[in-house]
Formats: structure tokens, C-alpha cells, sequence
């Protein structure tokens, strides 16, 4: 595929969708079947910034996202370095802790902290209520919101610093051991020093992350009135007329506060390639918390349950309880109370049955097609001279900056304007999911590529083989980790996605994170329920058969 | 097969990498690249190759133009049938020893039985017989230097590139494949270019060496021409003569003056006039003694301020009176070594010193 083509590619899959948003932004008129609404140009659409509405959302965005993000890192930093560095018990527990909410898409951890700790019906507030302590929880707050969303990110600053503090070379504090360092000052001196970069670098990815978030602003911010900029996106796009000017015009604010954020992310992370020496075959050193550790593994367990048991068990206590309201819990320990009638009522209705497999289906397609984009991109932009090689990488990290729901807008119109019979169908899914994804695919090909030193493929270019053949024989085997990572990580992202889909799915092309999302809208609680507890076991077996392909666990980053 | 390379040129980005480049390798023989890290040697050698596309010039090997700038001519690497031998070695880790080393015979589409022999026929060449089933992983340096010398060998190429070959291997194992690859190079009938930046190694494996500086060729010649007529005072610096001292003309035919000292020269050659040349002496030429001798010209005396044992040979760092620090290699059948702080007296024939421009024109 020659380079101008992939640059055609790119710009429909990504540059399009920005610049219709851009466009609809300053214009009276929103993108159409034969017409990219570039008429009547206009500052109007801006005018709704200075709204009350506005307003709020956006400080509700920057104060959501700085609590959630500091919350966020300081659990993970906090299991990261245990797991990482010390010499707690059950290492492979604590990792295991720190990555497995991951499988756990944030729209069903949303709902199940709603059905735990709704005002008045929540199961803990049911149970306090038992013994006599009234209603102690509301999640529909603003604490209630930053505590769910550091839940689920969390994992994002585990893996990131867990990597950063187990690429560190054992020298350099076996240096400040032997000048005379005690533990404090090792690591006040030389290890915190030296993954300070790695932190703020996920610190400002996770603020990123839960600012552009919408399931579980949508799940429990709405409910509470606390409205952010992608729930307020989503509010003027679903008001009859939908007002997609408006909604355009606060998207560009809101990918603007992104952009920015990203670039100091991107710089963040420039510096971390420096200062984290990583060495082949070199174990850290692992330190004695004594006593501190059973604290350490209590905040483990507490961590756990919180993100994962309590919220599972939620969900089933959700499907399986047979009258749908619950005023006493030991309601629920009656003759008849809990049936697996309303599970297996889901698991053979159509609606689940065929969102279930377009969800396969798109993530399949998307992994595998993604990951092929990304190899290609990867190996033009590291493996070639072609001019504009560097512009390539630049449309392809796009996305980074650009919310998710945003994408989806602008995708949405993409898909109208142009005359392909793509949109409404299963294929507009798996185009959107590319290209929100591809700098993720990208970022895990190029990092794998630029392990493969050059001169393995050029020798066996110099001994006869064609250029093809040659990456064949020896560049593709021996990514092939990085390979299946890649496709593993993008096969998860894919399988979680709402935002993205929300503009672009029809009644025929329902996912089932959509499905659960409209129970969720229609109080459909117990269905709800039951279909997220199926959700999540297509999505351990989807890992599970990926990686009896071969896959390792994603130690790719997320983002 | 002879190599030639006319006016090659060679650019990264804005920079030239390889500006200007002559050469010309005959049938058989093999010429040695030398220079400082970063001159050029390995882009030179990549062009070759067809691994870097140069911007001008023209580059034949046997009597094919395989690229010609001015003719659009680029034949691609995979149909030059040239060999390398990266300095990382490239052998495929995730490959067997017999997988590596067959591979390019698989890609000119031989039978199953001939691939065997030549594979068999070249790691007994570079003595790895029975090594066949073994990963590739596991080798060690020169282990792995040889599979990659074997699987250029079994393509019989028309011209071998041998990038640093020993720079990854201890001191010891280094002398030995050194005298091994020449012998191999002499007995194949090879045409090699070798790229490498130390001089005891251009000085062993050499018909002709080139001299790289800045992209450059500065000199061309034999081991022994380079050796005692280096074209200018810094190849004589990289050739390790360590007694480099500017000089000027100073009015009496047949002497120099030390530029920043009061010391005179006495030398043979008298032409080079100007700021910019350069006295250069040996340190082997230089002859250091206990009493004054009977010498009636560049003769110093001083006091020695280090004195090195080397085995064969005393290294002594001798201060010059009202003059520089000269180092001198003596051997140690010339009497017992003086010791530091013992004044001694040195002296050069005028014949040992090399009045040489700073750097080629
Ligand atoms: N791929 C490349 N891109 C840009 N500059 C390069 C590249 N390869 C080499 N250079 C630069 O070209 C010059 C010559 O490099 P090289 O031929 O590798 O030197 P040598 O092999 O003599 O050490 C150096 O300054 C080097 O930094
Ligand atoms: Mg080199």
C-alpha cells in the first residue's frame, strides 16, 4: 500500500471526523447526506459557552477530574510500588489486584455503585438501615462520582508506575545503599526521583481519562445533577431538535482542555525515556516494610473488594432478586427471593444474544484490523525514509486528545456525508473504534518494532529475501509478543467502548455495553444487571481464548 | 569482484554522511575503512550494500553498475549479492544455526540436499561443525560473529562488508579470529571491505586501506605507505604517534621552531612553510639516555615524570627542559629503566621527524 494511500486513509478515519466537528462548530447547519453544512458561518454556536450550564459543567469536569486522577494515582502508586518493590506477601496477588478492574468496563462498575449505594434503596444502605444506623450513602454526589472513577482508573496508574518501578536499574540505589542511604533516604533520594516522571506522566493520562469519561458521569452524575462536558455533549445532542452546533462548539472546548493536557503528557513522557534506565535481566531489589506490610495487603484487599466483590455481588443480588424492589435486606433471604429466572430469561433473549455477538464481532474486527493498521503505520514511520513519514504519526495520535464521544459526533457525521452505505451498519462500529484506537494499537506496534533492531531484517534483505519476505522471516516473529499484546489490549478497549458508539449504533447494531446503558436509562435495573454480569464473562472468556493464542497480559499502557 | 564507488555522496537529513567518496577495491582484495567513531565508515558501506540510497555518484560491482545517480539505476539489496556482516551480527535469535545460515540459499530456490552440503561446507569453515540444530540464542559473541560469517560465506557473494566485526569480542578471542579472517579472506579469494576503527586491525587485514575523516577519504594506500607517510599530523595522531607538536619555520634552513616552546628541530624534509603544520615523532623513534650524547642536533635534556612498564618495552613520559612532555617507548633489552625524577637526555634523528600539514587539504 503505497504511503499516499494510507495518508487518504487516515485522513477519512481521523482528520474528517475533526474537521466536520471544527466546521459544525462555526457553522448554522450540521453535516447532512450531501452537504458538510458549511453554510452560514457563525460565532453563535459559541455563545452557549458563557450559558450557566457551560460553566458549570466545566469547573464539574476540572474538579471530577483532578480528585479522580490524585485518588486514582494514589492507589495505584500505592499497589504499584507494594507489588513492585517491596517484600509483601502474595506479589502476584497484589498484581493481580491492581490490574483486574481493568476487566471490568466502567459502565457496569458505574451501575453496580449505584444499585450498592443508591440513596435509598442501595444494598449498603439497606444494610445500615437493618442495623439501625439509617442511610449512610449516596453515590449521586460529587464525592460518590470521584470515588467510582478513581475505582476504575486506578489500574491505568498501576500499570504505568508498576512498569516504571520495575525497569529501574538496582545499581543506581545499591549506589546510594553503599555511600551510606538508609531506606528513607533511598528512596526520597534516588527511587521516587527517578519515577517522578512515570507518575506525573499517568497522573495527567488519568486526568484526561475520567475528563473526557461519560458512562459514569452519565450513570451517576446525572442522577445527582451534576452535569460534566461530555454528559452536557450527549444532552444537546439528544434535545428535540438535537442542538449539534452547540454540541460541537463545546466539544471543541472540551478537546482543547485535552489537547493541552495531552501535550504536557506527551513532554512528561519524553522525559520519562530518559531517566528510567531499563535493563535487560535485572531485578530490582525489594525492600523490608516489615510491619507495614499487612497494612499494605489490607488496602489491597480493601481496594479489591470495593472495586470488584462488592460490585459483583451487587449485580447479582441485582439479577437474581425476583421482586425488583427491595426495601429490607432480609427481603432478600425469603422463600423465593432470589431465582436465576431473570439471568437466564437475558442469556436467551435476542436482544442479548445479538448484542453480544455484534460486540465480538466488532472487537474481533477491530483487533485484528487495528492491529494490522498499526504494524504498517509503525514500519513506515520507524523502518522508512518516506517523506512525511513524520505526519503519519502525528494524524495517528490524534485521537489521544480528542474525547471519545467527541469522535463519535464527528464520525457520525463522516459516516452521513459520505456516499458509502456504511452507516447503520455493524462496519461504521468497527471504523470508529480504529481509528479512537489507534494510537493505542500504534503506541504498542512501535514500541515493539523499535525492540527488533534494523539490521536483523536488512541482512536477510542482503541474503536474497525480498523486502516482504523479510519482515515475514524475521520482524514479525519476533514481535510477536508485542504483536499479541497489542491485539489483546485493543480486543479489550473495543469490547468496553460506549461513548464512541452512542451516536453511531441503530436498533440492528446494538453492543452490549449500549444494551446495558439503555436498561440502565429505562430503570431497567434487573436486566441491567444480568446483562452486565454476562458482559463481563464474554470478556473474561474473550481474554481467556486470546491468550491460549499466545497473548501476554496487556503490559501495553492504555492510553 | 571488483568494486568501484565514484563520487558517492551521501546525505541524512541536511547532512552529508559521506561526501565525495573514491574507491576502488580490486578482485580478491581486501580494503580496510578506518576512521573515528561517527566518520562515516558504516554509511559507506551501507551504500554498498543498498541499504542507504546516496544522492550522486556511482558504485559498479564485477562489471554491473549497481547504482548509478545520474542512469536512475538503484538495483535493489536482495539482487546485489552482497554480503555483510552487521556489527550487531544480526543473527536471527528466534532461528536455528542451520535456519540462519540456509536461508539464503532457500531464497535462491536450491534443492534440499545442495542446501545441506554449502551449509555444512561453510560452518566448517568458520569452524562450527555440528552446531546445525542449535538455537541461535544461546551462542556466544564470537559464536554468533561466526554464524553470521558463514551465512554471508554460503551465498558466495560477490563482495563481503565486515562491519566492525571483532569490536563486540574480548581482547584474546579478538587477536585470534583477526589472523583467522585474513587467512580466510586470502584463502577464498574474497573481495572484503572492512570497516573498523582500530589500527592494529587495518594494519593485519588490509591490501588497502582508506582513511575516513568527516565523510571523507583523507588518505588511500598500503598498510606500510599509511603507516610511515601519513598525509597529515591528525591521521598520524589516529595511527597512535603520540608526539604531535606545532612548529613554524624559523628563519635557518633545515630547522623548525616549536611554536608555543624555545626548542629547535632539526628535520630533513624543509618545504611545508605556514600555521597550521605540525612536527611529529614516534614514540619508538624517540632515543632516551643517561649521558649526553655526542648528537649535534635535536638534542634535549629533561627529567622523566612517568615511567610505564609494558613487558617488552619501558613507556616513559619525559618533561623537556623549557620545552614539552615527549613520550618515548624503549625497549627494555637498552638497559635498565631509568626511574621517575631521573634526568636523562633524548634525542631524534632528523630522518624520524615528520613535518605534516594539520589536516589534508
Ligand atoms: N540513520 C541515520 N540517520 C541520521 N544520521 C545518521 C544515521 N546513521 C548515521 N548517521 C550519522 O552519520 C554519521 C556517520 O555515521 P556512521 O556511518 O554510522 O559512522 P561510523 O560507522 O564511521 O561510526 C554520524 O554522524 C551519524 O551520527
Ligand atoms: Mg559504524
Amino acid at each position: 500500500m503505497p504511503t499516499w494511500l494510507m495518508l487518504a486513509l487516515l485522513a477519512i478515519l481521523i482528520l474528517m471526523p475533526v474537521a466536520l466537528i471544527l466546521i459544525s462548530a462555526f457553522s448554522s447547519s450540521t453535516p447532512r447526506p450531501g452537504s458538510i453544512g458549511l453554510s452560514g458561518l457563525t460565532l453563535e454556536n459559541f455563545k452557549i459557552l458563557s450559558s450557566h450550564q457551560s460553566v458549570t459543567a466545566l469547573t464539574n469536569s476540572l474538579v471530577v477530574a483532578t480528585s479522580a486522577s490524585v485518588l486514582a494515582m494514589f492507589i495505584g502508586g500505592t499497589l504499584a510500588f507494594l507489588a513492585a518493590r517491596t517484600n509483601i506477601w502474595g506479589k502476584a496477588v497484589i498484581y493481580f489486584i491492581g490490574i483486574a478492574p481493568m476487566f471490568l468496563p466502567s459502565l457496569v462498575g458505574a451501575l453496580a455503585w449505584s444499585l450498592l449505594a443508591g440513596p435509598a434503596t442501595g444494598y449498603l444502605n439497606l444494610l445500615t438501615r437493618g442495623i439501625g444506623l439509617g442511610n449512610l450513602f449516596n453515590v449521586y454526589t460529587m464525592p460518590g462520582l470521584i470515588f467510582v472513577l478513581a475505582l476504575y482508573y486506578a489500574p491505568y496508574a498501576f500499570l504505568l508506575i508498576h512498569g516504571a518501578m520495575t525497569l529501574m536499574n538496582p545499581d543506581l540505589e545499591e549506589a546510594a545503599s553503599v555511600h551510606g542511604g538508609s531506606l528513607g533516604k533511598i528512596l526520597s533520594t534516588v527511587t521516587f526521583p527517578l519515577v517522578t516522571p512515570a507518575i506525573l506522566g499517568s497522573g495527567v493520562l488519568i486526568f484526561a481519562l475520567t475528563m473526557e469519561n461519560f458512562p459514569v458521569a452519565q450513570m451517576i452524575g446525572t442522577p445527582g445533577q451534576i452535569e460534566t462536558l461530555p454528559t452536557f455533549i450527549y444532552r444537546l445532542m439528544n434535545s428535540a431538535p438535537a442542538r449539534g452546533n452547540e454540541a460541537a462548539a463545546v466539544a471543541v472546548v472540551l478537546t482543547v482542555v485535552l489537547i493541552a493536557v495531552t501535550a504536557i503528557q506527551q513532554r512528561v513522557v519524553m522525559k520519562r525515556n530518559f531517566t528510567t534506565v531499563s535493563g535487560k535481566g535485572m531485578k530490582p531489589r525489594m525492600m523490608d516494610i516489615g510491619k507495614l506490610r499487612g497494612v499494605g495487603l489490607a488496602f489491597a484487599l480493601g481496594y479489591f473488594a470495593l472495586a470488584i466483590v462488592l460490585p459483583v455481588v451487587a449485580l447479582l443480588l441485582a439479577s437474581l432478586q425476583s421482586s425488583p424492589y427491595v426495601s429490607n435486606l432480609s427481603q432478600l433471604f425469603g422463600e423465593d427471593a432470589l431465582s436465576f429466572w431473570s439471568l437466564f430469561q437475558t442469556l436467551q433473549s435476542a436482544t442479548f444474544l445479538d448484542a453480544a455477538r455484534n460486540s465480538v464481532m466488532v472487537a474481533v474486527c477491530v483487533a485484528v484490523l487495528g492491529a494490522a493498521l498499526a504494524f504498517y503505520l509503525s514500519y513506515i514511520v520507524y523502518r522508512t525514509k518516506t517523506p512525511g513519514r513524520k505526519s503519519l504519526e502525528f494524524v495517528a495520535m490524534l485521537p489521544l486528545a480528542i474525547p471519545a464521544i467527541v469522535m463519535g459526533l464527528g464520525l457520525l457525521w463522516t459516516w452521513l456525508v459520505l456516499p458509502l452505505p456504511v452507516y447503520g451498519t455493524i462496519v461504521v462500529l468497527i471504523i470508529a473504534f480504529i481509528a479512537i484506537y489507534l494510537p493505542q494499537g500504534y503506541r504498542g506496534m512501535s514500541a515493539s518494532i523499535l525492540q527488533v533492531d534494523k539490521d536483523l531484517e536488512d541482512s536477510a534483505v542482503l541474503l536474497g529475501s525480498t523486502r516482504a519476505r523479510a519482515v515475514s522471516y524475521v520482524t514479525l516473529p519476533l514481535m510477536k509478543t508485542g504483536v499479541m499484546s497489542t491485539v489483546l489490549l485493543l480486543l479489550m478497549l473495543a469490547m468496553r467502548e460506549l461513548s464512541a458508539a452512542l451516536f453511531l449504533f441503530t436498533s440492528n447494531t446494538r453492543l452490549l455495553a449500549i444494551v446495558v446503558f439503555d436498561n440502565y436509562d429505562n430503570g431497567a435495573l434487573r436486566s441491567a444487571a444480568s446483562t452486565s454480569l454476562l458482559y463481563i464473562l464474554v470478556i473474561l472468556a474473550l481474554v481467556v481464548l486470546a491468550k491460549a493464542f499466545g497473548a501476554r497480559a496487556t503490559n501495553g499502557e492504555a492510553r | 569482484m571488483k568494486v568501484t564507488l565514484e563520487n558517492i555522496d551521501l546525505k541524512y537529513g541536511d547532512t552529508y554522511a559521506v561526501k565525495g567518496v573514491n574507491a576502488e577495491i580490486e578482485d580478491g582484495h581486501s580494503l580496510v575503512l578506518l576512521g573515528k567513531s561517527g566518520c562515516g565508515k558504516t554509511s559507506t558501506m551501507r551504500c554498498i550494500a543498498g541499504l542507504e540510497t546516496p544522492v550522486r555518484g556511482r558504485i559498479t560491482i564485477g562489471d554491473q553498475v549497481v547504482f548509478d545517480s545520474e542512469k536512475n539505476i538503484n538495483i535493489p539489496s536482495h539482487k546485489r549479492n552482497v554480503g555483510m556482516v552487521f556489527q550487531s551480527y544480526a543473527v536471527w535469535p528466534h532461528r536455528t544455526i542451520f535456519e540462519n545460515v540456509a536461508f539464503p540459499l532457500q531464497m535462491k530456490n536450491l534443492g534440499k540436499k545442495e542446501i545441506t552440503d554449502r551449509v555444512d561446507e561453510a560452518l566448517h569453515l568458520v569452524g562450527l561443525d555440528g552446531f546445525q540444530k542449535r538455537g541461535a540464542s544461546l551462542l556466544s559473541g564470537g559464536q554468533m560473529q561466526r554464524v553470521a560469517l558463514a551465512r554471508s560465506l554460503v551465498m558466495r557473494p560477490s563482495v563481503l562488508l565486515l562491519d566492525e566485526p571483532l569490536s563486540n569480542l574480548d581482547a584474546r578471542l579478538r587477536d585470534r579470529l583477526r589472523i583467522e579472517l585474513r587467512a580466510l579472506q586470502q584463502k577464498l579469494n574474497l573481495t572484503c571491505v572492512y570497516v573498523t576503527h582500530d589500527q592494529g586491525e587495518a594494519l593485519a587485514l588490509a591490501d588497502r586501506i582508506a582513511l575516513m575523516q568527516n565523510g571523507k577519504l583523507a588518505q588511500v594506500g598500503s598498510p606500510g605507505d599509511i603507516y610511515e607517510n601519513p598525509a597529515s599530523a591528525s591521521i598520524a595522531d589516529f595511527l597512535g604517534v603520540t608526539n604531535i607538536f606545532p612548529v613554524l619555520k624559523n628563519g635557518h634552513p633545515g630547522t623548525y621552531k616549536m611554536a608555543e616552546h624555545r626548542l629547535e628541530l632539526t628535520t630533513v624534509d624543509y618545504t611545508l612553510d605556514g600555521d597550521a603544520i605540525k612536527a611529529c615523532i614516534r614514540p619508538e623513534d624517540v632515543i632516551v639516555s643517561g649521558q649526553r650524547p655526542d648528537a649535534d642536533s635535536n638534542n634535549w635534556a629533561g627529567e622523566v615524570s612517568v615511567a610505564s612498564y609494558q613487558g617488552s618495552n619501558v613507556r616513559y613520559l619525559i618533561e623537556l627542559d623549557g620545552g614539552p612532555a615527549i613520550e618515548a617507548l624503549v625497549s627494555r633489552r637498552d638497559g635498565p629503566p631509568a626511574g621517575k625524577g631521573n634526568r636523562v637526555w633524548v634525542t631524534a634523528s632528523p630522518s624520524d621527524i615528520q613535518i605534516l600539514p594539520a589536516e589534508v587539504a
